[in-house]
């Protein structure tokens, strides 16, 4: 029997192309932030976004809603940095340019030479607690591991660049 | 002991900045969605047009031996694109070009790069490209329906320096009349017959999109180059954004959107890098081998007759002279006397480049460097939309020339016999000109170079009338009021004298007010002429104007909706009682800007 102007409650499986673009731009800044910061630039970084987008459109209907949205589109767009970060880069406008300190004096406690030194997952979750502001839980649907593992490896990556940052500045 | 997490945080302020603007658009581009949307709007016969290009050859012979990329132009800078055009086509070139004292070098070889057919217009357009010196040159030849031939050449030094992947040389050049049209405020407008877009792309570029109003069209990349017709744009049909796809990825292309016959300059909120303070001080600079009378470069004889009359006019010595042997310009500079004869006090300079000459001028000799060691003036004389040229004179004093550029990058300016010209990125633009002594000190920092374009500017639409006045000796202003481009308002003021108009006045604003409380104009501001009328705008909480005469008397007018226009009565137009001055007031009478109009110094 077929229900005709009655309201159904439906499981709706996907997501809607409205809800991407809001999320898109609600949270642009700190998707290219966190991408940039995998990928190594500012450029590849909004690049491996657009296409992190991309392929969300693609692949819209394939979310389940097992997770929230948001951590949905971070796991593809960290993914699409991590390929990204692996290929080799296309030199572009950006690498002629000539970096402005600003006053600033760049990278004066040696901090992202630190951050990079670190292993892949200990970056990731700083990348995601810091230039994301997301929360345990958040980072660890996007990473696919138990939020006791982000605790973890967050206070072991602390550890880490905290030894390294004294020793700096004795 | 250090804190890690502030340390985090600040590091993320610094990388803030780098983020650029979301672009929707471009995700659906690339989620392959627009090309849906694209096929959708039977209003894109341009893509047609793109689909159809008939690719008269792709053979790009590279003799070099310097490794293709996707990074580079090796293709235009070591080798040669495309194939060659035929033999009588070669040959009524190399005619045309020996006939100009500014031609291309001989020898110069055409490239046949890129052909497509507009069906209705019935136009052939033929992009060909070549190489002189240090320019690379893309040559549109339209043939059948619309016949033109123009030229636009970008300095190969910035193609090297930029490395992108692809380089816009041409956009939206129109040709012929088309058949739409449109009103921009006073003004209908009649669009194109075509609108022709082109560029370079890198060795490894297969594919550039553009976007206009019409969609987003992929083009072939062909022969190293890329080209787009749109036909029977729009008005204001322009292209929006442009990307090239290497593989799967799409990486957007920085260009400078074509000006328009309404383009105004924007405020710029980019910062410009580059010394903005002088070192040393230097004032009242020479020419040294121009007072010596040395004989540098060429005999003004070299240059053509009809010109030379202009250039030699109380001339007592003078030579042409090249800034920058790669490009089609020459300079004259002389030494002259005053109409009367007598001392030499004047330097002279006149320039010369493809679209003829000469412009320039004369200057009192020992006033030309007298506030610093640099002159310059900035036009648009590539021939290319990308570029903007600077160019002028330098004393003695300057032993080189830098540009700094709004993205970081910095340009050595071509600097010859005390000439500098360079043709300056406009996507790049704010830029800063900086002259340098022997010793590396800042001599000379000239004024911001900004970009035309982008700013409020009158918006698709009639404007209406808003108020009339008329001059108690008949003379008439109209009051028009449109939307801007911007969001906010724009003023035209037409003036009338025995029912023709004179001349129309044309003034935007964003949406919101930026400067001072009043914004008012004298009509007219010129000697002899006392002010007649008064017009323009006021902020919001401006609700009273009180205009302030010569001989003391006063008289209050009330803006209607931020608006002001009023005839100066009869008594106010006399010597001594003219309008002088001008008080804005607020609800409680209180003043909250003013305005001085001098009065004519008889």
């Amino acid at each position: 029997m077929r229900l005709r102007g009655t309201h159904v409650s439906v499981w709706h499986r996907g997501a809607s192309l409205e809800q991407l673009e809001s999320l898109y731009r609600q949270r642009y800044e700190h998707f290219v932030r966190v991408a940039a910061a995998i990928t190594g630039g500012a450029e590849p970084g909004r690049d491996a976004v657009q296409h992190a987008f991309a392929t969300a459109v693609s692949k819209r209907k394939s979310y389940r809603r097992a997770g929230s949205l948001e951590a949905w589109l971070w796991r593809i767009v960290v993914n699409e940095a991590r390929r990204l970060a692996r290929e080799p880069q296309l030199a572009s406008l950006e690498e002629s340019y000539e970096p402005s300190a600003n006053g600033r004096v760049p990278d004066e406690l040696g901090i992202r030479s630190r951050i990079a030194a670190l292993p892949e997952r200990q970056r990731e979750t700083l990348f995601l607690r810091y230039y994301a502001d997301l929360d345990y839980r958040a980072i660890a649907e996007t990473l696919g591991i138990q939020v006791g593992t982000v605790s973890a490896t967050l206070s072991a990556a602390h550890e880490t660049l905290r030894k390294l940052m004294n020793e700096v500045e004795r | 002991m250090i804190d890690v997490e502030k340390a985090l945080r600040d590091e993320l302020d610094a990388l803030a900045s780098a983020t650029g603007s979301p672009d929707w658009d471009e995700v659906l581009v690339l989620a392959g969605r627009a090309r849906v949307r694209a096929r959708r709007r039977r209003a894109a016969l341009a893509a047609l047009i793109a689909a159809t290009a008939l690719v008269v050859a792709v053979a790009t012979p590279l003799g070099s031996t310097i490794a293709r990329g996707l990074n580079d132009f090796s293709t235009w800078l070591t080798g040669q694109p495309g194939s060659p055009v035929t033999e009588s086509e070669q040959r009524a070139f190399d005619e045309t070009n020996a006939r100009s004292w500014l031609g291309f070098p001989a020898g110069t070889k055409l490239r046949r790069l890129i052909r497509v057919i507009d069906p209705e217009s019935g136009t052939t357009i033929d992009l060909l490209g070549f190489r002189s010196g240090g320019t690379l040159c893309l040559r549109l030849e339209l043939s059948g329906g619309i016949r033109s031939t123009t030229t636009s050449c970008a300095p190969l030094a910035e193609l090297r320096r930029a490395g992108a992947p692809a380089r816009v040389i041409i956009i939206d050049r129109g040709f012929g009349k088309g058949t739409k049209r449109a009103w921009y405020g006073l003004e209908q407008f009649r669009a194109p017959a075509i609108k022709v877009t082109a560029g370079i792309v890198a060795d490894g570029v297969r594919s550039v999109i553009v976007n206009d109003r019409s969609g987003k069209h992929t083009l072939r990349a062909v022969s190293d180059a890329f080209l787009y017709v749109a036909s029977n744009p729009d008005v204001d049909q322009r292209v929006r954004r442009v990307w090239v796809r290497i593989g799967k990825r799409l990486l957007p292309v920085k260009f400078a959107p074509a000006l328009t016959f309404l383009s105004m300059t924007p405020p710029t909120q980019l910062s410009v890098p580059g010394p903005a303070r002088v070192e040393r001080y230097v004032r009242g600079g020479k020419i040294g081998w121009l007072e010596r009378y040395e004989p540098r470069g060429r005999s003004l004889d070299i240059v053509p007759a009809g010109m030379r009359g202009r250039v030699k006019r109380h001339a007592i010595f003078g030579r042409v002279v090249v800034p920058d042997p790669s490009r089609r310009v020459r300079v004259a500079l002389t030494l002259s006397t005053s109409r009367n004869g007598g001392k030499v006090t004047g330097l002279c300079s006149w320039w010369f480049d493809r679209r003829g000459g000469p412009s320039g001028g004369c200057a009192i000799r020992s006033k030309l460097f007298y506030e610093g060691p640099i002159t310059s003036s900035f036009g648009m004389i590539s021939g290319s939309d990308q570029f903007a040229t600077v160019a002028g004179l330098a004393s003695d004093d300057v032993t080189r020339i830098v540009a700094f550029l709004a993205n970081g990058q910095r340009a050595a300016v071509p600097l010859a016999d005390n000439v500098f010209l360079i043709d300056l990125p406009r996507a790049q633009l704010p830029a800063r000109l900086v002259a340098y002594d022997t010793a590396g000190r800042v001599i000379g920092v000239e004024p911001v170079i900004r970009d035309l374009g982008g700013g409020a500017s009158p918006a698709r639409g009639r404007a209406r009338l808003f108020s009339k006045a008329v001059s108690p000796a008949g003379s008439r202003v109209e009051l028009y009021v449109g939307k801007s481009t911007t969001g906010g308002l724009c003023m035209y003021v037409r003036e009338s004298r025995g029912g023709r108009p004179s001349g129309n006045m044309v003034s935007c604003s964003g949406a919101t007010w930026e400067g001072p409380s009043l914004t008012l104009s004298a009509y007219p501001s010129m000697y002899p002429d006392p002010p007649v009328f008064l017009v323009g705008r006021v902020r919001a909480d401006v609700v009273k104007v009180e205009l302030r005469f010569a001989d003391g008397a006063r008289t209050t007018i009330r803006p209607k909706s931020g608006f002001v226009l009023c005839a100066i009565a009869k008594t106010h137009l006399e010597e001594g009682s003219e309008l002088v001055a001008v008080v804005g007031r607020d609800e409680q009478g209180k003043p909250i800007g003013s305005q001085r109009f001098k009065p004519p110094n008889r």
